[in-house]
Formats: structure tokens, sequence, C-alpha cells
């Protein structure tokens, strides 16, 4: 190793060092806990979350694009009057043409004994809130459950069944 | 002592320890509405010598008079009582607060010197400790501390007679409290409306601070009334402002009530209702008979109930996001996986 090669090796090093580290440094800094959030994060973290499509679009994330370019308030069923007055307060928009009804907040529950242990619920929810094995028992964790009703509808012995929060 | 006192035990000749031993199997509890434990405030407020006792005399609750009450029958327990925590906390700086100068009178004749007997307004939030100290010592308590902090004890009358009855090893099973107006003794653990002796709907404590009193509801120590829940009906808000005028902290009351009306909170509303320490000033004002202390109330559980469901929401939206990234790189490996096989098991050279 001469000096002739050693010394501009050593500074490419160097460089690329500190080149690399300045990429990584600003791929941090622009991760979402480390900005301020787009107007689009801030309507689509007031939308509940449930990605159940029922305003038409496939998840909140598309719903608050939308919402972004002007679509109206009234759609999130799930998020009900409380979604639309927190939207029409952020945006200062008018809350559509009709006033939501308030929902509470429910829940989704397995009859254990039913169970066939299919995988179809587990494999719909979009939260990944069902655990368990295939051919085994599945159960739904209410902390984490949205209450979006996705895995009603797929499973093939009808064993779920949608409670309300407060009594769960 | 050059008088015959008929409440004195021989409480100057036991040790301070002993003394707070018996308050505390006691369970006494600070009687003027926060029931924080009163072995504890003075064990608190003694590591901080030398320390000022404060009897809190003022009761600026409206309608409310079983402070007074208690002064005027017991006057000699109430001043053992704070010269009992003086003698614990090793302090002969003692004050009395009243509102009323016959009171003063009364206890200048008692000939105690080194109690400083103080009289006051009872006007809103007088009766609030940090108030009291900022009028009666010239402090100012910042909101993130206590007065225990700077070695000052302030305790409400009732606490006091409380703390004399366990040092006679006694504990308290009935206080003065003003039910429907008038001021009577009262037990414990009885139903408030067989003690009010009405099937009407009461509120504990006054009418403007208090709450809505539930059926088999019981008296505790805390409670120092039974009033009314008045049902005149609310007529509506007319935005004449007089509650936020009202206001001792200079809140928006009449942007509360109108965006509870609307149910549309501004950024406003949402940094500031926090604050509000439901004196009841606004009631009191309001000619509509708006009960603004319940909206603030109602406010303050929806807010809360929305930043739940907020912080539910963001959980979801953070499950949602990471699962639809491990499908990708799931179906992205599966593709190569699945291309990789293909080339294995066919002839493709």
């Amino acid at each position: 190793m001469t000096p002739e090669i050693l010394y501009p090796l050593a500074i490419l090093g160097g460089m690329a060092l500190i080149i690399s580290t300045v990429i990584v440094s600003f791929d941090h800094l622009l991760q979402r806990q480390n900005r301020e959030p787009t107007l689009v994060e801030r309507i689509n973290d007031l939308l509940p979350q449930t990605q159940c499509a029922q305003c038409n679009y496939p998840g909140c994330r598309p719903y608050a694009e939308a919402i972004f370019q002007g679509e109206s308030l009234d759609l999130c069923v799930p998020g009900g009057s409380r979604t639309q007055h927190a939207l029409a307060t952020l945006l200062d928009r008018p809350i559509g043409a009709q006033l939501l009804p308030d929902v509470e907040p429910l829940v989704a529950r397995i009859r254990e004994p039913e169970c066939i242990g299919c995988n179809l619920c587990a494999e719909i929810c979009p939260v990944d809130a069902i655990v368990g094995a295939p051919q085994f028992l599945y159960t739904i964790l209410e902390d984490l459950c949205t209450g979006c009703e996705l895995c009603v509808p797929p499973c093939p012995v009808n064993c779920i069944d949608l409670i309300e929060l407060d009594t769960a | 002592m050059n008088y015959y006192d008929p409440t004195e035990t021989d409480w100057f000749n036991e040790s301070p320890t002993t003394l707070l031993g018996r308050i505390r199997a006691a369970d006494v509890i600070g009687m003027g509405g926060a029931g924080y434990p009163a072995a504890e405030k003075i064990e608190k407020g003694s590591k901080n010598a030398p320390c000022t006792i404060i009897a809190n005399g003022v009761e600026s609750d409206p309608g409310v008079s079983a402070d007074q009450t208690l002064l005027n029958q017991r006057l000699l327990d109430v001043i053992t009582g704070l010269r009992i925590v003086g003698h614990i906390a090793h302090t002969k700086q003692l004050h009395l607060v009243v509102t009323s100068s016959d009171l003063v009178k009364k206890v200048s004749r008692l000939n105690f010197t080194e109690i400083k007997v103080h009289l006051i307004r009872p006007t809103f939030q007088n009766g609030e400790e940090r108030e009291l100290i900022k009028l009666i010592l010239q402090q100012q308590v910042e909101p993130s501390t206590y007065p225990t902090d700077f070695g000052i004890i302030v305790f409400n009358v009732h606490t006091l007679f409380a703390i004399l009855e366990a040092v006679r090893g006694k504990k308290l099973s009935q206080r003065i409290m003003t039910v429907l107006g008038e001021d009577r003794w009262v037990k414990f653990e009885e139903a408030i409306h067989s003690v009010a002796d009405t099937d009407q709907s009461l509120r504990t404590g006054c009418y403007e601070t208090g709450h809505v009193a539930i059926n088999g509801q019981q008296t505790v120590p805390t409670m120092n009334a039974i009033s009314a829940d008045t049902v005149d009906s609310a007529l509506p808000c007319i935005k004449c402002g007089w509650c936020t005028s009202a206001c001792p902290l200079t809140l928006p009351v009449e942007l509360y009530q109108s965006e509870f009306e609307r149910n549309q909170l501004s950024e406003t509303t949402r940094s500031s209702l926090y604050s509000c320490n439901e004196c009841g000033a606004c009631v009191t004002v309001c000619p509509s008979h708006i009960h603004l202390v319940d909206t603030i109330r109602q406010l303050r559980t929806n807010l809360v109930g929305e930043e739940l469901h907020l912080k539910r929401a963001a959980e979801a939206r953070e499950r949602y996001e990471a699962r639809v990234k491990r499908l990708e790189n799931q179906s992205s490996r599966e593709t190569a996986n699945r291309v990789e096989r293909m080339h294995k098991t066919h002839d493709w050279s």
C-alpha cells in the first residue's frame, strides 16, 4: 500500500462515510415523528381508521386525500357527528349536506364454541386485531378492534357479534 | 394557662409522633372539600420549617354557613386543634382567618397571644388556599407547587376540629352541614335524601359548584352542604357575557356555552377548559339560569372522550400501515420464491 494509493483511498472513504451519514439523518428527519404533519395527515388523524370503505373510498387515507381535494365531510359513518364536526373545525368548511348520527363505538367478538379455525377473519382484519392459528381457536383483541365489521361477512359459520364498547 | 379550658387534653405533653399517629389512626381528611389526608399534610409541611399554620374559616361557597356555625359553637375546639398542629410542626406562627368581626372579638377575649386573627371579606375565591395565602402572608404559591412546599399548612376549621377529636382518641362521626339552608350536625354514611327528608333532586355542596346527588348516595366528611338542585328551566343563552366578566380566572365562559350548544370546540376552548376550577361564579350571575359549571363539566368529559378516540384511531392507523407494509413484503417475497422455484423446475437454459 503505497502512500499514493492509501491517501486518496482514505479521503474517498471518509467522504463516503460523511455523505452516507448525512443521507441517513435526512431520512430520519423526514420520518413522521420528526416533522410537522401535512394537512392530509392531520385530516387522516381525525378519521376513525376503521378502513371499512363505507365512504366508498378504499380506506381512510384515500378518503382523507379526497377531503383534501374538496370531498364532502359527511361520508364517514363510523366517525359519526364527532368526526364531522372535528373536520369542519379543522378545515373551516361546512359539515356537508347531512349531519351523521352519533355512533357508539363497537367491537367485534367471536362466539368461541362455534369458531372452526378457518382464518378468514384474521386475514381480512385491517389492523391485525384477530389472533389464532389455522384449525385452532381465534380471538379478537378488543383493545385493538375498531369495529369496522369487515370480519363478519367472511365467517362461514357467522359466529362474530358486534357489541358496544361500554358493555363489552 | 390562666383560665379554665374544658377541651384541654394534655396534648402539649405528648410527642409530635404520638399525636400524628392518632391523627393518622383516625383517618382525618381535609373537610374543606378536597379530602387530603391531614397527617400527611402536616408531615409534608413540617419538612419545610419554619412552618406557618392557617385555620381557614372563610367558607366562600355561596349559601353555605357550616363553618361559621362550627366557629360559633366550638370556637375553643377549633383553636385547640390549631395549637395542636402548631405543636406537632414546632411552630408558633398560627393564623385564624374569619369573616365576622364578632368572631374576631371572641378570639381576642380568649387571649391566645400566638394566634393572629384576620378578618377578610368572604368573596369568591378568598377561601381558596392560594388566594388566602396571598391575602394573609403576601406570598404567591405557583400553580406547580403546593403550600406545604413552603412550610405553609392550611386546614379548614372542621378539619382542625376533627384533629382535636383524633387526639382525644375519637374518630369523627358527624359534622355540621348546611342542609337546605339550615345548619345541622349530620352523621356520616347516611342517605342524603333522608337527611334532607325530601324526594326532590339535590346537590352535594352548594348549588353552583355541587354535583347532583344520586339515589342512595351517602354523606361523607368532605360534604359541607346539601342544597336543592333548583330546576328552574334554563332559558336560552342571550350572550350577555356576564359569565365571562364574573370568572375570576378570566376564562371565556360564554364561548364555552356557545360551543357546547353547537358541539364544535375551538382551540381556545380546548386549551383553556382545563384551567376552570369550578368555583361557580358564572352560575351565580347567569340571568338565564344556565348551570354553566355543568356545561363545563360535560365539555371536559367530551374532550377527554374525544382524545381517547383520537388515540385509538392513531394506534389503529399505525397497525394498518404496518400490516400493509407486511403484506407488500410478503407478496414480493412470495413472488420471488415462486420465480426461483419455477427456474429450478423448468429447463430454461
